[in-house]
């Protein structure tokens, strides 16, 4: 498989989601996952950054949300950095961890989402920046 | 988001014509239910055959359609691909809505 790193970024609009998102199933295409998978990460990374547009940066479109994608031997990692206040992590994942007995909740799901389709959720603050790390181990082809 | 609605007897068929049913197009789809509902039309089949990417926005406002329907009314849902099924799935919509493979067998569903 081949390793590599790129940067992406979109003003804090929904609008600018889904090129994120056709990015990360693109590349995520180019890896040896299922269809499945790729469509995961995607699903994963665009909550994330969903996330980040709504609760960090209130949809202010001068806001800039950050993707860093690293594709290592074993492992891709996807970095969502924003600008906004920091995150209550620990009840974010609580709160997640709750959605599979209230399905029928409104909103709320993204955390959840993405906790069930990443193998790794970390989270760090950086000076002024929130750093939400998801991490999807690969399977090596040696493996059964 | 493009719409196609159909009515089918009592049946009102919301078809979404886009690929992506995602924060950017959840807010319109949403508009539009609470006008059908305003309306008065009380069983409603969404048909997602064209969907092949739905995120939690998409799902909450299916859920808000639903609630909104109440005891009265039901929405349904028809075509789901394998992707967007595998999300109602793990979010466990699948329990909450009742899932069609094509807006066919949802209308009659909702005729009974």
């Amino acid at each position: 498989m081949r390793t590599g790193a790129i940067t992406l970024s979109i003003g804090s609009h929904s609008e600018n989601v889904f090129l994120i998102g056709l990015a990360i199933n693109k590349i995520a295409a180019s890896i040896p996952v299922t269809e499945q998978a790729a469509f995961e990460m995607e699903v994963a990374v665009v909550e994330a950054v969903n996330n980040a547009i709504e609760h960090a940066h209130h949809h202010n479109p001068a806001k800039q949300v950050t993707v860093e994608v690293r594709l290592e031997t074993d492992i891709v990692r996807f970095t969502i950095i924003d600008q906004g206040a920091p995150i209550d992590f620990e009840a974010a994942m609580d709160a997640a961890a709750g959605m599979e007995n209230a399905p029928q909740i409104e909103r709320g799901r993204g955390f959840g989402i993405i906790r069930a389709l990443m193998d790794e959720i970390k989270y760090q603050r950086n000076g002024c920046a929130n750093y939400v790390t998801l991490l999807k181990y690969l399977k090596q082809p040696s493996e059964p | 988001m493009h719409l196609e609605e159909q009515i089918d007897g009592k049946a009102l068929v919301v078809k979404l014509l886009d690929s992506r049913f995602d924060a950017s197009t959840a807010p319109m789809v949403k508009e539009r239910f609470a006008a059908l509902i305003g309306e008065g039309h009380q069983q409603i089949a969404l048909d997602m055959s064209e969907v092949e990417f739905i995120d939690s926005s998409g799902l909450s406002a299916a859920v808000w359609a639903l609630k909104r329907l109440g005891d009265g009314g039901e929405l349904v849902i028809s075509g789901p691909r394998g992707t967007v099924m595998s999300i109602l799935r793990l979010t466990r919509l699948d329990k909450v809505f009742r899932i069609f493979p094509n807006k066919e067998t949802a209308v009659a569903a909702l005729r009974r």
